[in-house]
């Protein structure tokens, strides 16, 4: 995989630098190196000056200290658990002040979904084990109830970030409870048959 | 409080691995891609975006070539045929292949898209096709451009600049 290179866009081919003249032209431009076609929007991030880094100042004889450095001079409290923090802990997330261990804690406990990086989606996991069972038939005996029950015992899970799944997981379930009412009318008719009934 | 997300494209990837989509929220881009029954997030704040680099790709060029090779061989049962109907009959699979060819040569040429920030380059799998990917690359740079204008310039380097 090719380096990448902090203030410099570079051919995703041969990994060398486009050269600024091929920036922002709106039409493809062959690489200099490799002659890759390419088309490049370069923004102001590209030219951020390296010295805007996060700093922190050792600490003064009176002044609060920060709770991960004690060496180092506070300049801001957490939002969430009110400890100090200098200029290097200091996580600037969604617009609030943050130390990295709240960040953490509001990750693995799930509390703001725009730290979440995966979800299951449990409504394809329904509407497979309600479809592909079926063309076989028979699996639906053990598949049908099964879809039913992890559909209620996950009615509560969240679904996918952006799409819900809501109409497969409706469907999932409609399809799981018809191969339940087919079983147990086959079933039914079965007994029925067996205590000496005419069908 | 749920973010409000608007979608840029959707798509199958280059080789259909799965489903891939590209969101914009109010301060970044989302890229969600599902695979299997995990779908993962990635997101892209404005304010880090380098840069978008599209790159054509030949795919779309090679796809067309297979679809015409097989549509070809769909078509030659036909010539054995003693009448229409059934020449009709057996070009079916030419036929499909001809309608899957014209919807690839609709769709243009191939390319492959990527974000740039300071630290990697995301693959956005959900735009393959160099058209949607300018319009894609319209639509995402007025926010980032808006997001970064207060952003402090550092002096292009005097290499760079002669180049």
């Amino acid at each position: 995989m090719n380096k990448i290179l902090p203030n410099e866009i570079t051919c995703p081919k041969c990994g060398n630098p486009i050269i600024e003249a091929y920036h922002n032209t709106h039409r493809l431009e062959s690489c200099i190196y490799c002659g890759q076609k390419n088309m490049v929007f370069a923004f102001p991030a590209l030219h951020k000056s390296t010295n805007q880094t996060a700093t922190s100042n050792p600490i003064d004889e009176g002044d609060a200290a920060c709770f991960f450095h004690p060496q180092k001079k506070a300049v801001i409290p957490c939002e969430t658990c009110g400890r100090f923090l200098c200029g290097l802990c200091d996580i600037n997330f969604n617009g609030k002040h943050v130390c990295a261990a709240c960040l953490e804690s509001a990750k693995s406990k799930k509390k703001d979904v725009s730290l979440e990086t995966t979800r299951t989606r449990y409504d394809n996991i329904l509407i497979s084990l309600a479809i592909l069972p079926a063309f076989f038939v028979f699996p639906t005996v053990i598949t049908g109830p099964l879809t039913l029950i992890l559909g209620i015992y996950w009615w509560k899970r969240p679904r996918g970030l952006i799409n819900k799944g809501t109409f497969s997981y409706f469907l999932a379930l409609f399809l799981a409870t018809l191969q339940c009412l087919v079983w147990l009318s086959i079933l039914a008719a079965h007994f029925y048959k067996l205590n000496g009934h005419k069908i | 409080m749920a973010i409000k997300y608007k979608k840029l494209s959707k798509g199958r990837g280059d080789f259909l691995r799965g489903t891939y989509e590209l969101h914009m929220g109010d301060d970044h881009f989302l890229t969600v891609s599902l695979t299997g029954y995990i779908e993962k997030y990635k997101r892209l704040s404005f304010d880090n975006i380098q840069g978008i680099i599209i790159v054509r790709t030949i795919r779309g060029r090679v796809m067309s070539f297979i679809l015409a090779g097989i549509m070809i061989l769909g078509f030659l049962p036909a010539f054995s045929a003693s009448n229409l109907g059934e020449a009709l009959l057996m070009s079916i699979m030419g036929f499909a292949f001809l309608i899957f060819l014209v919807i690839n040569l609709i769709l243009g040429p191939t390319s492959r898209m990527y974000v740039k920030t300071s630290v990697q380059s995301e693959h956005i799998a959900s735009v393959t096709h160099l058209r949607k990917a300018i319009k894609v690359a319209n639509k995402m740079s007025p926010l980032i451009l808006a997001a970064q204008s207060k952003i402090e310039s550092a002096p292009i380097p005097e290499e760079q600049a002669t180049l």
